[in-house]
């Protein structure tokens, strides 16, 4: 099987026969004018040369195409480099470039080795299909063409970006003997206890000279200053990846393509659960993330800015693999841990892990990510999504009525979801209720 | 194809009415460039211009050359593409067949590179888009080779005006050559073989 890369065209034919025809007519009417119009379109039908190479015959190979990832412009910017290098010759080369949820763009661009910047922009998170290039080299005049040579770029992970939070609610229960905030054990810390007779185990440097003085001038008892201990918090991020829906409703079953310029329910995920981090790991605390979408080992929670490198991979891999099992158990939470669960809460699930939580004792804050959805024109939609919303609304009222926190993160709720935090701690600390601050 | 454009209309309703928006553009940064409707909407002037001009040239009935110039342009614009242009090319030949400035009509100097240039547009307008970017560069690329086609055969033109209507010793033995040459350039170029 000849396996052939350049071929003639229908220009050549047409150009070749057309001319032929004209110059027969000119011959027959014995018009020398009339002949002449068919002299150009058969010449460059048949001549393959062209300046520099006026001897040259028609291209022979394919033309090199390739796309090399480069560092986008801005935050959402996804750039590569397009090379192209055609074979010697071929006179122009027709490149059309197409991303998932772009209109393509087509570009004819001179025959020479050539590095064509590609950028398309896009506010989804996670593992992103991007440019796929299809490129066609033509020959001189358009008589000749190659085959099609198809390039597709690897898939790039877009992490998810973070909102600046100020503060946000941490457990009152604190672990450890060191970490930003203050517990209520005695240890080395800062903020005094109280002062108390020396005991054995007390520090020699903890006498508190002054006291011991004034109580007991011949310091027949020194006297220390005891501090209450530092610790940190612990939060795990449980995002719900069961769920990937859209503003649009007719997206909804899976089959339409879902908009690159609108956040789905999951990139607000990601985009809320990297904001937590970021503040949380900003403080000092521990953070840890899990994901209800995939049986795996959730990441344990730590501290740093590496880790916090760790929890942006992980929400940017976190996706439903194949059709999530219902869970017969909350995932499992070290002790003491608040759980940030985000949720669209289009289904009981949420529900049950977060009562199942708060009876072993984990505050939880719910965060509803469920975008902005725009009606449907369709009736049997619009009746479907009545009847889904009804539910929604219902969950997350009980939610509220059983003292879950929830945040909205969507639409514009997004931008005050950091003051609703803020009050959250703040009441936290008026309270002393189930969540408290950093 | 009534089906295709009614799902493309269906498609573009969508995209442009029901999302409010229609979808980003992939961003190719590309040197000056022409969009592709420009090439199109001079390939229909193009062929326009070829016919109405081939019809002055006759002396037919003037509503019959126009009739055939809207025509071809209509088609020229609803499919652009090389049967439009080379059946122009073939029609105003045929209209200039009526010239009555036998035997041979100067308006064929300009006549024959415009049929050109039409036939090199409609190559154009169907392989580019109408929002697609055609580099100049690219077009000056083909500029050049066409040139030198369109500048070959208008030597051949001034040649045939000089000798025309005047008996040339041997011509008819360079006839004979040319053919044999086009014969063989033919046969040598579309032997079968794979390139």
């Amino acid at each position: 099987m000849t396996d052939r890369t350049w071929r003639r065209t229908p220009q050549a034919a047409a150009g070749v026969g057309a001319g032929v025809l004209v110059l027969c007519l000119g011959l027959l009417a014995g018009r020398a004018d009339v002949a002449l119009i068919g002299v150009a379109p058969l010449l460059g039908g048949l001549w393959a040369g062209r300046p520099g190479a006026w001897r040259s015959g028609a291209p022979e190979q394919d033309t090199a195409v390739t796309i090399e990832p480069t560092a986008g412009a801005a935050a959402g910017d996804l750039a590569a480099t397009l090379r192209l290098d055609p074979p010697p010759g071929a006179e122009v080369v027709h490149a059309r470039v197409a991303a998932p949820g772009h209109r393509a763009t087509g570009v004819v661009v001179a025959a020479a080795a050539r590095e064509l910047p590609l950028t398309l922009s896009t506010v989804r998170t996670g593992p992103q299909r991007t440019f796929h290039v299809d490129a066609r080299g033509y020959g001189a005049a358009g008589t000749t063409a190659e085959d099609p040579v198809s390039v597709t770029a690897p898939a790039r992970l877009v992490l998810p970006t973070a909102m600046p939070l100020a503060r946000v609610p941490v457990p009152r229960r604190l672990r450890g003997l060191t970490g930003p905030h203050t517990s209520r054990r005695l240890g080395d810390g800062d903020e005094l206890r109280d002062v108390h007779p020396f005991a054995p185990g007390d520090r020699l440097h903890r006498i508190d000279w002054h006291t011991t003085a004034r109580r007991s001038p011949d310091l027949a008892t020194l006297y220390v200053r005891r501090t209450y201990a530092t610790a940190e918090a612990t939060a795990v991020l449980v995002v719900d990846s069961r769920d990937d829906v859209g503003p649009d409703l007719r997206t909804w079953r899976g089959t339409g393509p879902q908009r690159v310029d609108e956040p789905t329910s999951l990139d607000l995920a990601r985009h809320a659960a990297a904001s937590v981090a970021g503040a949380l790991v900003a403080a000092g605390d521990r953070v840890g993330v899990d994901d209800l979408g995939r049986r795996r080992r959730p990441l344990p929670p730590a501290a740093g800015r590496r880790h916090l490198r760790r929890v942006l991979h992980a929400l940017a891999l976190s996706s439903p693999a194949g059709a999530p099992a219902r869970r017969l158990r909350a995932p499992q939470v070290p002790a003491d841990a608040i759980v940030y669960l985000f949720s669209t809460v289009l289904d009981d699930e949420p529900v049950d892990l977060v009562r199942a939580w708060r009876a072993t004792g984990h505050p939880v804050v719910l965060v509803d990510t469920l975008p902005d959805v725009r009606g449907a024109r369709e009736e049997h939609m619009r009746l479907a999504w009545r009847v889904t919303r009804a539910e929604r609304d219902d969950r997350l009222h009980r939610m509220a009525a059983e003292g879950v926190p929830v945040v909205r993160w969507a639409g514009d709720a997004r931008a005050e979801a950091g003051l609703r935090l803020e009050a959250l701690v703040r009441a936290a600390e008026r309270h002393r209720g189930g969540v408290g601050a950093r | 194809m009534i089906a295709t454009v009614r799902s493309r209309l269906r498609a573009w309703w969508r995209a442009r009415y029901e999302t409010g928006r229609p979808l980003p553009v992939v961003g190719v940064e590309v040197a000056p460039w022409l969009p592709g409707w420009v090439l199109r909407a001079a390939f229909v002037a193009g062929a326009l211009a070829l016919l109405l001009g081939a019809g002055a040239r006759t002396t037919l009935v003037p509503e019959l050359s126009v009739t055939l110039a809207l025509l071809v342009a209509a088609w020229a614009a609803v499919r652009p593409g090389p049967a439009p242009a080379h059946v122009a090319l073939v029609v105003a030949a045929l209209l200039l067949l009526g010239s009555t400035e036998a035997p041979f009509d100067a308006a064929t100097l300009w006549l024959a590179p415009l049929a050109y240039l039409v036939t090199r547009l409609g190559w154009w307008a169907s392989h580019v888009g109408a929002r697609e970017r055609v580099e100049l560069a690219a077009l000056g690329r083909t500029a050049v080779r066409d040139g030198v086609v369109v500048a070959a055969s208008l030597v051949i033109g001034a040649a045939a005006w000089a000798t025309a209507g005047r008996p040339v010793a041997g011509l008819v033995a360079v006839g004979v050559a040319a053919l044999a040459a086009l014969a063989w350039t033919v046969v040598r170029r579309d032997d079968g073989e794979a390139r």
